[in-house]
């Protein structure tokens, strides 16, 4: 830096840089990441400036340390219940079929109608595979179709219906035949999204209607007889009505943000096949995790809320890690250079987490979908978070009130962050649409110093 | 460059991490949180207005490295901050005398709003573009919950301020930085005016 810079220069710098700030995840950024990682030897320098936090410090990480164990059975629970609402509720669904859970990892990259999932089950001689075509149920409503195996058989992309040739065979309240997939958008009601219903036999049918998968005995492919009898939703009459406008199906499913684990349907083992127990693989005990250090205490912007970490590429730490303590979700990495990262805590504005709620007086798990963080409230213990989709109307309203007790859990869905990890106490508002939820954390993310991080999952095997 | 020359923007890289450390760690603290003045902001002014012309440059790039050390925010962001006050400073002080008092604290307090309004914006804009299928419902919650100057900003510019008023002599003096201040000469204030 001995020569001058010429204003132009300077003004040139200083606009690209404006342009890549306002540009996230670019090229320069990532590389800009990797150039400032001796940056760590300062972040050292500057460490000790924690020890004067050392008396919060220390009782959040007992405290983190007492809540250990409940968290870690809370989680083991909620796991148990989400996977039995993820089977199908109705006997007849049952029969001639075997189901095997996966729970969502994230969506294929740029194609957001394709879920990347990995089975829970750990794979032994007698259960079943995954394979192409295989149907992908949640309870009793079909949402998609195996698309592709990898990882040895232990992960799979799904295709939704709600592909453009995602493509179903459909009864309509047990009479009319059409075939169902993609999106349609209803012109009275724009931001409702609804699966498209196509070549209806009839036009005179009815809203409200019941719409079940009905491939036929054969359909087009190997499997498409198991997804027979599936729901797909209720009918929903385009337009101003009459079948003119067309029609589209209403599903229960929140295809966007809402499916955390599903239910691959494989054909039943044969008769005599032995019953082997299939132990659930425990993502928090399977060594892809790794000890970090909290290199700072704050951020001086007084806006954001994160830290910066003694752990980086080089130790498989890669964007988007959960940060974790015991069970609890502390937050996500952001930015990974080889030697450190920067990650966002739950009171970083901007933070984007799946959440699923056990709601009191409630027995399945709700899937609330990504929540949004909004900062940390006066109350320094409470987090806001954007629920865009707020209460679901078909549960109706809680008798005596405005809001019902939850308590809060990562849901499946977003890479790096394993699902069901403890987030917190919640008062959700019973209204639905867009609405802001208070998080009370029992332990502040800002005092755990020493941390555990999810190291990348890229050792698992290419995606086709 | 030699280690004499070196050895003052390393000070100043330190000095620069510790203070945004220091106040990373007091703002995340309620309830002072909202009264923590932007420490860093001062360092940077205090030494943009005495430093040659030729130097100031360096001053952004070196603070700017001393607060990415400690922050989370993206490191285009807080580099452009700096080259954006520093850029600031250049002009105005080619007009006035920015180490009076009157102007460095106006100043002071101009440059924590624009620095708040400039992170807030990068935040806002990250978050909505991970956020594109419910932008538009989210920057409801988020104007009422974050806003466009983040929380506190004017509290927060004013005892950056006052610190200024109060602190900025102290903090161009702070030990190692003295060899930057020893190379003025009433040639780098001619050439602020000549800018």
């Amino acid at each position: 830096m001995g020569a001058l810079p010429t204003r132009a220069l300077y003004v040139l710098a200083l606009t690209a840089l404006v342009y890549v700030s306002l540009r996230p995840g670019s090229l320069f950024e990532r590389g800009l990441d990797v150039a400032l990682t001796p940056l760590r030897a300062l972040a050292e320098i500057a460490a000790p400036v924690g020890l004067l936090r050392a008396g919060s410090v220390r009782a959040a990480e007992r405290r983190a340390a007492s809540l250990r164990e409940e968290e870690a059975a809370e989680r083991e629970a909620l796991g148990n219940d989400q996977r039995r609402f993820v089977l199908p509720r109705r006997a007849p669904l049952h029969a001639g079929r075997e189901f095997a859970i996966a729970e969502v990892t994230g969506r294929a990259e740029g194609d957001l109608d394709r879920l990347e999932v990995r089975r829970l089950d750990a794979i032994t001689p007698s259960s079943p595979s995954f394979e192409p075509d295989m149907p992908v149920v949640v309870g009793d409503h079909y949402i998609g179709r195996v698309h592709s195996v990898f990882a040895g058989g232990e992960r799979a992309q799904v295709d939704l219906v709600t592909r453009r040739d995602g493509f179903v065979g459909a009864r309509i309240a047990g009479a009319a035949r059409a075939v169902v997939g993609g999106l349609a958008r209803d012109p009275e009601r724009p931001e409702t999204l609804l699966l498209d219903v196509h070549a209806p036999s009839t036009r005179l049918l009815e809203p409200g209607l019941e719409v079940e998968v009905d491939e036929g005995f054969a359909g087009d492919t190997a499997f498409a007889e198991l997804a027979n009898g599936f729901s797909l939703g209720r009918l929903v009459l385009l337009g101003d009505g009459g079948g003119e406008g067309g029609f589209g199906v209403r599903s229960p499913i929140d295809f966007r943000a809402g499916v955390f684990q599903v239910a691959v349907v494989t054909p039943p083992r044969p008769a005599d096949a032995a019953e082997e127990a299939r132990p659930q693989v425990d993502v928090l005990r399977d060594g892809r995790w790794s000890r970090a250090r909290a290199l700072s205490h704050g951020d001086p912007s007084g806006l954001r809320e994160g830290l910066r970490l003694d752990a980086g590429g080089l130790r498989g730490v890669e964007r988007g890690a959960a940060l974790v303590a015991g069970a609890r979700f502390l937050g996500r990495v952001s930015a990974a250079g080889p030697l450190e990262s920067r990650a966002r805590l739950l009171g970083d504005p901007g933070l984007t987490v799946p959440v699923v709620a056990r709601v009191s007086g409630r027995d399945e798990p709700l899937i609330l979908g990504t929540l949004v963080s909004l900062g940390r409230a006066r109350q320094g213990r409470v987090v806001r978070l954007h629920w865009d989709e707020g209460w679901p109307s078909q549960l109706g309203r809680a008798a005596g009130g405005e809001h019902v007790a939850a308590r809060l859990f990562t849901g499946a869905g977003a890479q790096g962050v394993p699902p069901g990890l403890v987030l917190g106490n919640a008062r959700l508002p019973l209204a639905p649409g867009p609405t802001v939820v208070e998080l009370e954390v029992d332990i502040d993310p800002r005092s755990v110093k020493r941390l555990i991080v999810r190291r990348t999952e890229s050792a698992e095997g290419s995606r086709p | 460059m030699n280690r004499s020359k070196f050895l003052p923007w390393l000070m100043l890289a330190i000095w620069s991490a510790w203070i945004c450390a220091l106040q990373g760690l007091l703002r995340d603290t309620e309830p002072l949180s909202a009264w923590v003045p932007d420490l860093w902001l001062v360092l940077v002014l205090a030494l943009a207005s005495r430093l040659e012309r030729s130097d100031l440059p360096r001053v952004a790039l070196v603070a700017a490295a001393g607060r990415l050390a400690v922050s989370i925010e993206p490191a285009a962001a807080v580099l452009a901050g700096a080259l954006g006050v520093v850029l600031l400073v250049r002009v105005i002080r080619s007009v006035i005398e920015v180490e009076d008092v009157v102007a460095r604290t106006a100043l002071a307090f101009v440059c924590a709003l624009a620095l708040a309004r400039w992170q807030s914006l990068v935040l806002e804009t990250r978050a909505f573009a991970g956020a594109e299928m419910f932008a538009a419902r989210l920057s409801v919650s988020w104007g009422t919950a974050v806003g466009s100057f983040g929380p506190d900003p004017w509290s927060r510019a004013a005892v950056t301020a006052l610190a200024a008023l109060a602190a900025a002599p102290a903090l161009a003096h702070l030990p190692g930085l003295t060899p930057l201040r020893k190379r003025r000469t009433w040639r780098s204030v001619a050439s602020a005016r000549s800018f």
